[in-house]
């Protein structure tokens, strides 16, 4: 078993989730359906996102804060001049 | 006639004898009647009289008494300061603060003509080269409009489908234009920080 923080990307730092446990064979989506995260992603602590059916459980270390970010936010081409 | 001749002699000569050794007895006894008066008249007197007499008399000097000094004797013990107790500081527990990630990434936030700017590095943990890759960037927020900028990006993000919105600003600076928009800083750096991942060690978020 791990223990993580979850913090939500955008709140100042004041939504987090602290003593989070997982086991193995936890997955992204496992973590952000029982915090009510819906249109959230997890993003790797070195950079990235973790897909939702990832191994969450092997990617991060014990005590570690990961953070969720908004799913839907994407680039676009410039349509303007 | 010989005979008793000798025999005359004889009693002549021990008898000579006997007169010497009566003298030689009395003489002896003489002498030691004197010695022992002399002796006792030596004792009987005192010190001041035998030097009066010139007689000089050695014997043990007064006594000396050797024992521990009579100084108040020293004792040796613990101080009678208050003892000083040495233990293990007590143990102190120090929380990380509620940060936000871009304060957590080391991003620097300032003000500056009603906009805040935020400035830092992008940074991607290289998986062929294990080492972490970083680039400068700088996110304005202004009216609720969060716009990023990455300063000198990798050439890996030329085979990104997404390199066609990161536009020549000011170089080295280059604009990314939202598809849909970060609302916050935050997810403005990790949303560039995941295509540059996505660029720079092929990985794709399902």
């Amino acid at each position: 078993m791990k223990k993580l923080i979850i913090a939500v990307a955008g709140t100042e730092g004041k939504r987090e989730y602290k003593d989070v446990q997982i086991l193995p064979g936890t997955k992204p989506r496992d973590v952000l359906a029982k915090l009510g995260l819906n249109g959230f992603q997890l993003s790797r602590p070195e950079g990235g996102a973790f897909g939702f059916n990832d191994d969450l459980y092997t990617a991060v270390a014990d005590g570690q804060k990961v953070y969720a970010t908004k799913a839907d936010v994407e680039a676009g081409e410039n349509t303007r001049p | 006639m010989d005979l008793s001749w000798a025999c005359l002699l004889l009693l002549l000569i021990l008898v000579d004898i006997g007169v010497l050794v009566a003298l030689v007895a009395l003489v002896l006894g003489v002498l030691n009647r004197g010695k022992s008066d002399q002796s006792r008249r030596l004792s009987d007197q005192s010190a001041g009289t035998a030097s009066v007499l010139g007689v000089l008399i050695v014997g043990p000097s007064e006594s000396i008494l050797v024992g521990p000094a009579p100084a108040e004797a020293l004792i040796i013990g613990p101080r009678d300061e208050a003892s000083v107790v040495i233990g293990p500081a007590p143990t102190v527990s120090v929380e990380p603060p509620q940060r936000p990630a871009w304060d957590d990434r080391g991003w620097a936030k300032r003000t500056e003509n009603d906009q805040v700017i935020y400035e830092g590095e992008y940074q991607i943990a290289d998986g062929r080269s294990a080492q972490r890759r970083r680039f400068r960037g700088v996110v304005v927020v202004s009216g609720g409009e969060v716009v990023p900028y990455i300063a000198d990006p990798p050439l890996e993000l030329r085979h990104h489908p997404k390199h066609a919105c990161f536009q020549l600003f000011r170089p080295p600076w280059f604009k990314l234009h939202w598809h849909r928009a970060a609302g916050n800083v935050d997810d403005a750096i990790i949303y560039i920080e995941r295509v540059l991942d996505e660029a720079i060690n092929g990985r794709r978020a399902a």
